[in-house]
């Protein structure tokens, strides 16, 4: 029967659209878990970078380290380019007391000197000690982003709690390099309200 | 007399009082004025700087995304019961952190415009944090704004303040008003006791050199000039009375003596014609007697006018006597005396009993012989002669005599002129008489201090009504 065949081609054609259509929605689910990873990572390093610049805010250095009043803030990101890009988009229009900031991708230590902060990403805190010992990083505000990066010297850690990014501070070892925290800085660290009760 | 004195410190009072008050009350307003908005202000002055320490306080909390900590430091808002409410908003404007004293509402969704703005008992701010120039969230705070409280305390002071300075102000201008109206006062008193006294020897003394004390300067000379004034005017009166009293006396004593000096003449002609008429007897023709007749009847009228002027001297001249008399035997002494004269005439007579008078008998008989005496006269025309004689006692205890007939009467339009000497309202051909006797009916009533008046209508009678005034 002419209709029954024509009828038969019909659901055919349905069933595979219908496929089509599940294959193309799995495919996109699939995408958007790995681009809400993906996402989440962009957004970390984004809050790093911001606060990376926003710790500058809360750091005394000693005198002489800047050669004039509006020399530049240098920012030294190693082991993170992705961050260092983040962060020169944000500082590009933006001044800490007045002070320009200069961005650098530090590739070797040698390259430390002349920077007044430092992040060392997870991927380079082997070479904490370096940067955190070594002479030329007098006066360098070392931020790291690994757990027990403090006892190594690490002046500011990331820590990620519950998803979002906070940090832990150790003014000690800030005032190794002649740095002082600001008081404000220390009591949004954490532990520090366990400290101060 | 009392509440005049009292009226003017009154006023003055009143006057010291209002002002003070009106004063008081406009400074007391403005200062109420000025005083809400200075509080106004410094209490949103306050609450900005609050919320700026806030916003320095809770912006590294902000910048790094740690609610908890700007939690604690809002809650050291706890310091501050005046703050209801606070809030810390992220840019994005949703709430970053809150504090609330009480079982306050939640803070408002999105945080409002930067500013002050009060909500009736409350004032609101919303401020800005900044963090390196740049806004890194906002600062709410709620605050109660207890202007109402304070406006009732500062009124409540006010009012206080304006009752004990008008206390004080009354008792200060009640001292120092005295000041004023005391001499004022004096003068008034010293005015009054002499418009009451009738004592123009009194002045008032001067104890003030203001104007009150000019007052009381011009016072006192009008009050001398006043009595050398009066003084003058009554020695001019004593002058003039004494002058009229003379020349009163002189006219009577010439009026006797002419009255008197005309009677021996008078006799000595009535008793030649007398002799004349009984020598001639019937010798003389009928013209000739006619005008003998004329002599000897007027010679009788001039004795009659001249025993009548005497009579009117007499009175003035006589001693009154007050003793009691009863005027209606003389009122009937007097109306037989009129019957005998013409016996055919008849008349219809009534003579009330009774009616005693403290009067001098011999005048008060002229009295009645005069007015009986014309009621009988104007009568004589009338066919039915009808005169009554009585007293009516007022309630104020003087009592009115009078004498009515129902006569030729006359017109009132010549009341005035009865009472005059030689003042006749008929003809001697209607009806005789002098025009003495009213004259000296007048003077008799005058001399006891009585009253004399009449009434009539023409051709209906006449009534004379007289008093005798106190008895002393």
């Amino acid at each position: 029967m002419a209709p029954d065949g024509v009828a038969e081609t019909v659901v055919a054609h349905v069933r595979f659209l219908l496929l089509l259509v599940a294959a193309l929605l799995q495919l996109l689910l699939c995408a958007g878990a790995a681009q809400g990873a993906a996402d989440e990572a962009v957004a970390e390093r984004r809050v790093k970078a911001a606060y990376l610049y926003r710790f500058a805010g809360y750091v005394t250095w000693p005198d002489g380290v800047f050669a004039t009043p509006d020399a530049p803030l240098a920012i030294g990101i190693w082991g993170n380019d992705g961050l260092a890009e983040d962060l020169a988009a944000l500082v590009q229009s933006r001044t800490i007391d007045n002070r320009r900031i200069e961005v650098r991708r530090v590739r070797e230590p040698e390259s430390l000197a002349g920077l007044h902060v430092l992040f060392v990403s997870h991927a380079r805190n082997a070479r904490l000690a370096e940067a955190a010992l070594g002479g030329q990083s007098r006066a360098t505000l070392v931020v790291t982003e690994t757990p027990g990066a403090l006892k190594q010297g690490s002046a500011i850690n990331f820590v990620v709690v519950d998803g979002q990014v906070r940090f832990e501070l150790s003014p000690e070892a800030a005032e190794k390099h002649g740095l002082k925290l600001s008081s404000r800085l220390i009591a949004v660290g954490i532990g520090a309200t366990e400290k101060a009760r | 007399m009392v509440r005049r004195l009292r009226s003017i410190r009154h006023k003055l009072n009143w006057v010291v009082l209002t002002t003070t008050f009106v004063a008081l009350i406009l400074a007391g307003l403005a200062m109420v004025v000025f005083d809400l908005r200075s509080y106004q202000r410094s209490s949103e002055h306050d609450l900005l700087t609050q919320a700026d320490l806030l916003g320095l306080a809770t912006a590294p909390a902000l910048s790094f995304d740690d609610p908890r900590t700007a939690r604690e430091n809002l809650a050291l808002l706890k310091a501050r019961p005046s703050i209801t409410q606070a809030a810390v908003y992220r840019l994005d404007g949703s709430v970053f952190a809150q504090y609330a004293r009480g079982a306050a509402e939640a803070p408002p969704p999105r945080p409002l415009p930067e500013g002050v703005r009060a909500e009736g008992s409350q004032l609101v701010v919303f401020k800005r944090i900044l963090q390196q120039g740049e806004p890194v969230g906002t600062v709410y705070l709620r605050a109660d704004h207890a202007w109402l409280d304070h406006l009732r305390s500062y009124l409540a002071l006010l009012g206080l303040v304006v009752f004990v300075t008008l206390g004080l102000a009354f008792l200060l201008s009640n001292t120092l008003l005295s000041l004023v109206t005391r001499p004022i006062l004096a003068v008034s008193d010293v005015a009054r006791r002499i418009t009451t006294g009738r004592d123009y020897s009194l002045r008032a003394t001067r104890t003030t050199d203001d104007e009150v004390g000019q007052v009381v300067d011009a016072f006192n000379g009008m009050l001398d000039e006043l009595a050398r004034r009066a003084e003058t005017l009554e020695d001019r009166v004593r002058e003039r009375t004494a002058q009229l009293e003379v020349a009163n006396r002189e006219l009577e004593a010439f009026s006797y003596s002419a009255s008197h000096d005309l009677r021996s003449p008078l006799r000595v002609i009535d008793s030649f014609s007398g002799l004349l008429e009984k020598s001639a007897g019937s010798g003389l023709d009928a013209r000739s007697r006619h005008y003998l007749d004329r002599i000897r009847f007027n010679v009788h009228h001039m004795s009659e006018l001249i025993d009548a002027l005497l009579a009117l001297a007499h009175v003035s001249r006589v001693e009154l006597k007050r003793e009691p008399v009863d005027l209606a035997a003389i009122a009937a002494a007097a109306l037989e005396q009129c019957r005998e004269r013409e016996p055919e005439r008849d008349a219809n007579v009534q003579i009330a009993g009774n009616m005693l008078a403290q009067a001098d008998p011999a005048l008060l008989t002229q009295v009645m012989q005069n007015l009986v005496g014309n009621a009988w006269k104007f009568t004589s025309k009338v066919p039915q002669a009808s005169i009554t004689v009585g007293c009516e006692a007022a309630p104020e205890g003087q009592t009115t005599y009078f004498v009515r007939d129902n006569g030729a009467g006359f017109d009132m339009t010549y009341a005035d002129n009865l009472f005059g000497a030689f003042q006749r309202l008929h003809t001697p051909a209607e009806f005789p008489g002098t025009g003495i006797g009213l004259a000296t009916v007048h003077r008799i009533i005058a001399r006891h201090e009585g009253r004399i008046w009449a009434q009539s209508t023409p051709g209906k009678g006449a009534a004379f009504f007289f008093t005798l005034g106190r008895a002393p």
